[in-house]
């Protein structure tokens, strides 16, 4: 039986078209808007962009009290589970693992967030315009910098006292998360199911980015154009995406080389 | 995949649970959850492994059922 063959050339000729067509109409919709508001627009950017640099303080101490409170009941709960899966029967023990597995990705996500947030905030006032423009400016900010400091390791600790969690309950597992061969010796002591789901997801993570990076290629462009961010994002976005294609290709070729050409 | 098991029946009669099976053939609890559900296939180094555990042949423990339409 004959199956129709999809031709590739005219879905991908159509997607880039379609993709053309939609940037024209974005790109023409914003001139319009911004040649219409455009000073409107800069005007409440600026407002908002001075809001923040002026409230970098409290909005980081929010930061850090929101970040302690997450660590604590997600360490507790965490630890609540790991407690009692050594005496778990068969069945008790796969819902408290996938439970484990729920409350750990949830709070490393808000971990990262937490961090994520931190820099964003602490960068708004890590300009050289914002800091000689007043002596309160410096000294706020430098207070800042403080509370991001104790921010920043309280979040480090976090992950360690994250990790002695899962080890607590998984003795098999010994990495040291201070050491700097920490994923290496990690993915070691996790056994083939382990590791499968861990190739799995790494491959969806880059995958995902490979999706991601050329959206945000494209923000970073646009928002170049339109209110002259500069082209240093632009170049970091490229980057990103360059270092993980050949990361991933390079390895790729290593793993096929010691497979089949050193054997 | 068509791959059934009977590791379950055969860990029973060892009269051990999944922790412990898992330390003997040296993975966790939830890789032998895993496989007792069918929701992961092992490799052939764990099959014969737990094979050996069992005292047991891997076909004994593995059943692989091809679809109808193949």
């Amino acid at each position: 039986m004959k199956t129709r063959k999809s031709n590739s050339y005219m879905k991908t000729g159509m997607y880039l078209l379609i993709g053309a067509l939609a940037g024209g109409v974005l790109g023409a919709g914003a001139y319009m808007i911004l040649s219409s508001w455009g000073q409107g627009f800069e005007g409440t950017a600026a407002q908002l962009y001075s809001g923040l640099q002026a409230s970098i303080l409290p909005v980081l101490a929010v930061l850090l009290v929101l970040s302690v409170l997450a660590g604590e009941i997600t360490c507790r709960k965490m630890k609540e589970i790991t407690v009692q899966l050594p005496e778990a029967e068969d069945e008790e023990s796969d819902r408290l693992e996938y439970e484990e597995e729920k409350w750990g990705a949830l709070s490393l996500n808000l971990n990262i967030i937490s961090q994520v947030l931190c820099i964003i905030i602490l960068s708004a006032g890590y300009s050289s315009n914002y800091l000689d423009s007043s002596e309160a400016a410096r000294n706020g900010f430098l207070y800042a910098c403080a509370v991001f400091v104790i921010c920043m390791v309280y979040d480090s600790f976090w992950q360690i006292r994250y990790v002695k969690l899962i080890q607590l309950g998984h003795p098999e597992k010994t990495a040291d998360p201070s050491s700097r061969n920490f994923q290496k010796k990690w993915l070691e002591s996790c056994d083939e199911a382990e590791r499968e789901v861990i190739y799995q997801s790494a491959y969806k993570a880059y995958a995902m980015m490979g999706k991601l990076v050329p959206v945000l290629l494209v923000v970073t462009m646009l928002a170049n154009l339109f209110f002259n961010t500069g082209m240093l994002a632009v170049v970091m976005v490229a980057v990103i995406w360059l270092a993980v294609t050949m990361t991933y290709t390079c390895s790729c070729v290593t793993l096929k080389e010691e497979k089949a050409l050193m054997k | 995949m068509p791959l059934f098991n009977h590791l379950k029946e055969y860990r029973s009669r060892l009269g051990i649970n999944q922790t412990e099976l898992g330390k003997l053939a040296g993975v966790s609890r939830q890789t032998i959850s895993l496989i007792e559900r069918g929701d992961y296939s092992p490799s052939v180094t764990l099959a014969l492994k737990l094979a050996k555990l069992c005292q047991v042949t891997v076909e004994d423990i593995f059943v692989y059922e091809e679809d109808e339409e193949e």
